[in-house]
């Protein structure tokens, strides 16, 4: 039973690294431009934010929850960070660690909400991601102050020959959340929660806890994609970064994540992450305009989704 | 019968009712500009299409899904509105818009119901689907509606309440009948409650999620339809909020979005405090930022006050 279920993870999540590249190459063949590495870094850098959302996201999915409140979290930080770092050298690393922060506190907010209230979890985020716009707003007064500093903008735009440095930054996040999630107990925790609840509960397992720390590294990894949204921009905006939510919610299911909880692996936020990124550039690169963006983005998350649905029904009736 | 008298039972609209009438009363006493009935009316228009999204929403919540699509298909509507109306007349666009609307309900359900997708990010999907096409038909606000489609909507009263709420009442009567009295609505509670019990009491379970699905982006489109006699122009991006702020509603309706719980007067109580807040807050004289933390914080203690009154019952059914 447990090998079955174990195949099936791996699985997921080596269909949707499948797809990426086999949509990278069909690319490549249909534009040669494409397999220039210096596009595809561009790509993998503008991707980084969605990606870093997209780690958070997958803890919070895993627990068979969801969290709406990445987008204005994201929003938030990029305006906070800004407004302590004021372009200046010294106050940077200060300016990441105290957004992270709140980024953090926003995310206990909400995993609070959802084991402490019971609120489902999509109502929860979705009043608090309404709450932390209020919050922004009120903090900025509507006028965003500051920007990056150049060490955040090296962070954010910089690269080392052709890769761009912000692949650090994700790889390492990456790196941390597949360690957390596989190696500890409360990564475990995670999936069992999301498994099966009642039981996770009746062999001793602290629910509520785990559930409430899901959320807090949801928030914390929006806050550091908001940091890095700063550093790739270089001043703060009100609203970029509100698409986030869904998107990182659609990615997370492109990369073999289950809404339905305790399965798939956080190595999907990259392959998930990257497709959709990467369905965007050769859509821009063959001048669809949006409308035809949003239909081909559409149209291929449903299809993934269906055939992700149907490989999961095979393996749960074998 | 016992089970219909539980099912009424069930519906915790009791702590959306008090937060609506709280709000009411405090505009009604210490604000003078929101006792005029020139006010009142207006609360009402504003309430319409949140209300009629949120009849629709209800039906796919009770069958344990969520329709994320209903605000792209309300911009969808106006867009076809504004781009047909005016050039093969009135029926001919009405006829091409209800049947677009059906499509989008029809590929919602199907894919719910026979391929077992999950209904969040499938949902999801046809959003963006709905989004390109409707930037397709009309990329920017805009387009020609005719002055008597206008005016035979906003500007024909009927005891001085103008058409645009009327066709709400007529609809929320229609389908609370249709919830309360059918086989229909019945059927929709038991899938809600327990998808494998309803099949194996003989209950079509595919048909009657298909007709939920069909239900929401019908009370969509119908929104649709009537918003562009308000705004009296097409614009692609006019429904967007009405896609949380519908789910919102219906939650703090007391609708559980596990499906099952809930009901139709709950949902309309929702979408009527939703609805008013801004209105209210604003007649208040709260700044627009910080009814962002109020909207959010009444949408938390509202649905968690439902869940505390739902425990509460079920501890005293038991």
């Amino acid at each position: 039973m447990k090998e079955s279920l174990k195949k099936i993870f791996e699985n997921r999540l080596l269909f949707s690294i499948l797809t990426l590249v086999l949509f990278v190459i069909t690319s490549g063949i249909i534009e040669p431009n494409y397999f220039d590495l210096r596009h595809i870094f561009t790509v993998v850098q503008q991707s980084a934010p969605l990606i870093i959302v997209t780690i958070g996201q997958i803890f919070v999915m895993l627990t068979k929850g969801i969290d709406l409140s990445v987008g204005s979290i994201v929003i938030f930080t990029d305006v906070f960070a800004a407004s302590l770092i004021m372009g200046e050298n010294e106050r940077t690393l200060y300016g990441i660690a105290l957004s992270l922060l709140v980024g953090a506190l926003f995310g206990t907010i909400n995993g609070l909400g959802v084991e402490i209230l019971k609120l489902p979890p999509l109502v929860m985020t979705l009043a608090s991601s309404i709450g932390i716009q209020g919050v922004m707003l009120l903090y900025c007064g509507g006028f965003p102050r500051g920007g990056a500093s150049k060490f955040l903008k090296f962070i954010g735009s910089g690269r080392w020959g052709i890769v761009p440095v912000s692949i650090s930054f994700w790889l390492t996040a990456l790196i941390i959340a597949y360690w957390i999630l596989k190696k500890t107990k409360f990564g475990w925790t995670l999936y069992f929660i999301g498994a099966n609840r009642k039981a996770a509960r009746l062999v001793g397992i602290k629910c509520r806890l785990s559930g409430v720390f899901a959320y807090t590294f949801s928030g914390l990894f929006a806050a550091l994609a908001g940091v890095v949204i700063l550093g790739y921009v270089g001043i703060p905006s009100l609203v970029l970064g509100d698409d986030y939510t869904l998107a990182s919610i659609a990615s997370g299911v492109l990369g073999g994540v289950s809404l339905s909880g305790g399965s798939g692996s956080v190595l999907g936020a990259f392959s998930g992450g990257l497709l959709m990124r990467f369905i965007l550039t050769l859509l821009t690169a063959f001048n669809i305009s949006a409308a035809g963006k949003n239909i081909v983005q559409g149209a291929i998350i449903f299809t993934m989704v269906a055939i992700l649905t149907l490989q999961e029904r095979k393996g749960g009736s074998s | 019968m016992p089970k219909k008298e539980r099912q009424s039972k069930r519906e915790n609209w009791q702590s959306a009712l008090f937060a609506f009438t709280a709000l009411f009363l405090a505009a009604f006493i210490f604000s003078d500009s929101f006792r005029t009935s020139r006010n009142l009316i207006n609360l009402l228009v504003q309430v319409t299409p949140l209300g009629i999204l949120t009849i629709g929403q209800t039906f796919a919540v009770l069958t344990g899904g969520i329709d994320l699509s209903v605000g792209s298909t309300v911009s969808l509507a106006t867009a076809i509105a504004a781009t047909t109306m005016s050039k093969i007349g009135i029926f001919g666009s009405l006829s091409i818009i209800y049947g677009v609307g059906i499509l989008v309900g029809l590929l919602n359900g199907f894919a719910v119901a026979w391929l077992q997708m999950n209904p969040f990010i499938t949902t999801l999907a046809t959003m963006v689907i709905v989004k390109g096409l409707t930037l397709y038909v009309l990329p920017a606000p805009g387009g020609l509606i005719p002055y008597e489609y206008v005016k035979a909507i906003m500007y024909t009263d009927l005891l001085g309440i103008p058409v645009f709420v009327w066709c709400f009442a007529g609809l929320a009567v229609l389908t609370i009948l249709l919830l309360y009295k059918t086989k229909f609505g019945l059927n929709i509670y038991s899938i809600g409650g327990n998808k494998l019990a309803a099949v194996l009491s003989g209950v079509r379970v595919h048909r009657t999620l298909v007709l939920a699905y069909i239900m929401s982006s019908l009370m969509a489109t119908t929104a649709g339809v009537l918003m562009t006699a308000r705004i009296s122009c097409g614009d692609p991006l006019v429904g967007d909020p009405y896609t949380l702020d519908s789910i919102g509603a219906v939650a703090v309706g007391g609708v559980s979005l596990a499906g099952g719980q809930g009901g139709l007067i709950g949902g309309l109580t929702g979408a009527f405090l939703i609805g008013s807040i801004s209105n209210i807050l604003n007649m208040l004289g709260i700044t627009p930022y910080w009814q962002f933390i109020l909207k959010s914080l009444i949408i938390i203690s509202a649905i968690g006050l439902a869940i505390r009154i739902e425990t509460i019952q079920g501890a005293r059914e038991r």
